[in-house]
């Protein structure tokens, strides 16, 4: 009688669960004008960016290996963690759950189709779904994944999703499992997923240096990886590490946040103009942007001795009645001292 | 005729003697008679008959003790009949035609018959011989040898055979016992193999569960569902083969299939990211298989799923996991710490910590002061947890700095930092006493000694090697200094002394003391740069630098905390919002 033999046993590895982190990998070249870094930038607009090249700041082309699921069409999505409208990385979940719902309605109609599903655990994450249901989609796509003789290769796109959906909703050991066997995935654009989000982890527990850690090693695996770039930048400007907040944030001068972090930095290096330049623009552009306002009036303030125009900055920031009030304490304070000196 | 018969006999002309007695036989009864001397005639048909087969049996007897020997190969071509077969056939079918009411002549007969043509491979008489033992005689050896030899000659006629087997099963002698198990275990078996022989593994691995679940007692039914898992594995038919291996290890926890069709269950949901299923197989399998190179592995696993899910049991199973295989159990149970830690419980964090973590496995100062030092943050102020752990990182830190992580080293460091911290804020309260130059005198002297005795404190603080709060310490030395070069500045009046030449005696010192303020500052920033350090003393000593420099510049500016997060999504997404 022919018996079918070949299970495979349990193939663990006695430190972690290796199997379902593989993926074949193929290589895609993507130009750094992916991360926004466009080509020519506008002296009038970037002067951050001419001051990046006028140092021989390059970018670099990036040597990506995609894995299993990942087509070319992907792109990383940098976005605040806490949706904080302070910064130029806000997202609008309602049109994510809008988004969700068509791909939903998409992938009911073809229900086989895996790259749908991953893309639908995408869009249920930045409309903030519960995690429980976020689980279930990553078995139903489990079972597609076994179904399609795919073994267990669930695509790490969606582990990286869920991963980063269990942080938000505070279940660390589901962020935990997810995230620490992403830093060896063979998808490097995943890898550095991974090691920003535990970046992002370790600052919320107040472990900066566990946090810069992680966030240069993302950097190691996706040279220029734009969230670590902005992480290690403002992480940098906030402790006083000037010359490497700018060396960072550079990078990603395209981004006005990337631009108001260069705006302090390069005022606290003593060049005067690139901050002249980018409050001159920065306040125009973002009219309602608390920190920008106050900082260009400390500019004025410290810099250029325009007492009646830092206060008139500090004041239209105080207006705004936005932000902790931390802030707005410190913005009186300030005020107060300019009118003692 | 019979005397001469009678004499071959004598002679042992066996083969002559019956070919003499077989005319006799072939005369008829009604004919064949002697006549001697006494009486009138005697029939001698029936004594003939015996003799023609006793003759042709004992000429043919070597030869059939051979032939009983041989084993039959159908697939080869008949065997010629020697003549002596042929004679004792004819002989038997003679005797037969007139006496077949001699049954026990007739059986031995019919079954040395059937030999003869079953050992001479001549299938189609083999086969009606056969049919007719089995017919005839239900029940008896020879009709069991029939059958064991009629199911031999149709081996290679699967159909035929399968008939056969039926037709024989509705013979009721043949139902019951060694005889009817048999072919109904031949008759599965061919089903087994028809399954077996389909092509399609998914239609396979269907018939394969239908077998299993139409005899459930059946000795292979566990088999069945076993290779039925697998097809439908191959045909990626994942519920089904769930289906199957779960029946598997429900109804048959003896069978062979068990342990791996166990393994398998757990890793199949494990695979399909389906944590809370695989977790009771993964037990299951440990615990029964405990010996099992792959238990440790599969107890991990169910630890570590516990915790992805924050199960209530993941502590237990976790430090189940690590008592049964402490060899293997660090990693699980610092996975299980690190989830505890982050779920703030705190007295079961420090009972696993202290009562099984570190008795158990070897684990390094600099892990040990790490995971003290989560304890110590995480408890309630002035508790017992907080203070034994305040103990225990201080203890640590002392023996073993120089072989410390940067994070343990840092951790070590704010406890020796914290501790300088009252002396800091009495000597941030302390003034000059004015009035006579002998009570400034004093009260500068005794600032001076605190000052110094803070200094000195700090150096503890420098021991550690920890640059994080090294570059605390340089700030709150530098802030000390510059405090007390503003009291010499400022200094109280005195009696009889104009104020300006008392500002200007204590310039000097002021210079000194400010000198020394900016050197901590400076020593401070540099530690920055060097060390990478991160925290709020950096921008603390930047401004400070500046202020004792006479610059203006001073980091006020609100920087918004960094929380960038990315992750892959795809175009299609980006494009329908």
């Amino acid at each position: 009688m022919k018996c079918v033999k070949g299970y495979a046993l349990l193939s663990l590895g006695c430190k972690a669960i290796q199997g379902f982190l593989k993926g074949t990998s193929c290589i895609v070249l993507l130009s750094a004008g992916m991360y926004g870094c466009k080509s020519t930038p506008k002296a009038q607009d970037k002067p951050a960016e001419v001051k990046r090249q006028q140092q021989g700041l390059q970018e670099e082309a990036i040597d990506l290996d995609i894995g299993l699921s990942a087509s070319a069409d992907r792109k990383s999505f940098t976005h605040s963690f806490s949706n904080n409208p302070f910064t130029s990385k806000v997202w609008n979940w309602k049109k994510y759950a809008s988004a969700a719902r068509k791909i939903e309605k998409k992938w009911r109609q073809d229900k086989k189709n895996l790259q749908l599903l991953v893309n639908l655990i995408g869009a249920e994450r930045l409309a903030r779904v519960s995690i429980a249901k976020l689980l279930r989609r990553l078995h139903t796509l489990g079972k597609l994944v076994k179904e399609k003789s795919l073994g267990d290769n669930i695509p790490e796109e969606a582990f990286l999703e869920v991963g980063i959906a269990a942080l938000e909703q505070n279940q660390p050991g589901l962020a935990n499992t997810l995230l620490d066997k992403l830093t060896v995935s063979k998808n490097s654009r995943i890898r550095a997923g991974a090691f920003n989000a535990l970046g992002v982890q370790a600052l919320r527990e107040d472990r900066t240096a566990e946090a810069v850690r992680n966030w240069k090693e993302a950097i190691k695996v996706v040279p220029n990886y734009e969230a670590s770039m902005l992480n290690l930048g403002m992480i940098s400007l906030k402790h006083g590490r000037f010359e490497d907040a700018r060396s960072y944030l550079g990078v990603v001068s395209d981004d006005w946040f990337a631009q108001s972090g260069i705006l302090v930095a390069s005022r606290l290096m003593g060049d005067l103009e690139v901050t002249a330049e980018l409050c001159r623009v920065l306040v125009k552009k973002h009219p309602k942007h608390m920190p920008i306002h106050f900082n260009c009036g400390i500019h004025e303030w410290q810099s250029n001795q325009d007492k009646n125009k830092a206060k008139q900055l500090i004041n239209q920031a105080l207006d705004m009645k936005v932000g902790p009030q931390a802030w707005s304490n410190h913005a009186f304070r300030v005020l107060d001292e300019i009118a003692k000196k | 005729m019979e005397y001469m018969a009678d004499i071959e006999y004598a002679l042992s002309q066996f083969a002559q003697a019956g070919k003499s007695y077989e005319g006799i036989v072939d005369l008829g009864p009604k004919k064949a008679f002697i006549r001697d001397d006494k009486s009138s005639k005697k029939n001698i048909h029936l004594r003939s008959a015996k003799n023609m087969l006793d003759s042709y049996n004992k000429q043919f007897e070597r030869e059939l003790q051979k032939t009983l020997k041989r084993k039959p190969n159908f697939k080869r071509p008949a065997l010629a009949l020697s003549a002596d077969a042929k004679n004792f056939i004819r002989a038997c079918e003679k005797y037969l035609k007139f006496y077949g009411k001699d049954l026990k002549t007739k059986k031995n007969c019919e079954v040395f018959t059937t030999e003869i043509y079953f050992r001479n491979q001549n299938r189609k008489l083999s086969e009606t011989n056969l049919w007719n033992l089995i017919r005839t005689y239900p029940g008896s050896k020879e009709g069991r040898v029939a059958v064991d030899n009629l199911i031999f000659l149709l081996s290679d006629q699967k159909q035929r055979m399968e008939q056969s087997a039926h037709k024989i099963l509705k013979i009721p002698a043949y139902r019951k016992g060694e005889v009817g198990n048999k072919l109904r275990a031949l008759l599965s078996s061919i089903e087994v193999e028809r399954v077996a022989a389909v092509k399609d593994p998914l239609k396979r691995a269907g018939m394969f569960y239908k077998l299993a679940v139409s005899k459930p007692k059946g000795k292979d039914a566990d088999k069945y569902l076993n290779n039925s898992a697998a097809d439908y594995l191959k045909a990626n038919r994942i519920h089904d083969a769930l289906k199957s291996l779960q029946l598997l290890v429900r109804l048959y926890p003896t069978s062979s299939f068990y342990k791996p069709a166990l393994a398998q269950l757990g890793n199949i949901h494990h695979g399909m990211f389906n944590l809370a299923v695989s977790i009771p197989f993964f037990i299951k399998y440990a615990t029964a298989f405990p010996k099992e190179k792959n238990a440790p592995a599969a107890l991990q696993q169910a630890c570590l799923n516990a915790i992805a899910l924050g199960r209530q049991d993941a502590t237990n199973i976790c430090l189940d996991f690590s008592r049964k295989f402490p060899k293997y159990g660090q990693f699980a149970v610092q996975s299980l710490l690190s989830y505890i830690w982050r779920t703030q419980q705190t007295s079961l964090y420090y009972d696993i910590l202290t009562k099984h973590y570190i008795t158990t496995y070897k684990v390094s100062p600099s892990e040990r002061l790490i995971l003290y030092y989560r304890a110590y943050k995480m408890a309630d102020a002035g508790s017992a947890i907080q203070k034994a752990a305040h103990a225990q990182i201080l203890r640590l830190g002392r023996s073993s700095s120089r072989q410390l992580s940067g994070e343990a080293l840092r951790y070590y460091g704010e406890l020796i930092f914290n501790a300088v911290q009252p002396q800091q804020r009495r000597f941030s309260k302390l003034k000059l006493q004015g009035g006579t130059v002998d009570a400034l005198q004093r009260s500068i002297e005794a600032n001076f000694n605190s000052l110094l005795q803070l200094e000195a404190s700090y150096k503890q603080v420098f021991a550690t090697q920890d640059s994080y709060w090294g570059v605390a310490s340089f700030y709150n030395i530098g802030i000390a200094y510059e405090r007390m070069g503003e009291l010499l500045k400022n200094p109280p009046a005195i009696k009889g002394v104009p104020r300006q030449d008392l500002v200007n005696q204590l310039d000097g010192s002021v210079q000194q003391v400010m000198n020394k303020a900016k050197e901590y500052y400076s020593g401070g920033l540099q530690a920055v740069r060097r060390y990478a350090v991160f925290n709020q003393w950096s921008v603390k000593i930047y401004n400070a630098l500046n202020r004792v420099s006479g610059r203006a510049n001073s980091m006020e500016e609100i920087v918004v905390a960094p929380d960038f997060i990315a992750s892959e999504i795809s175009a299609d997404v980006q494009a329908s919002l």
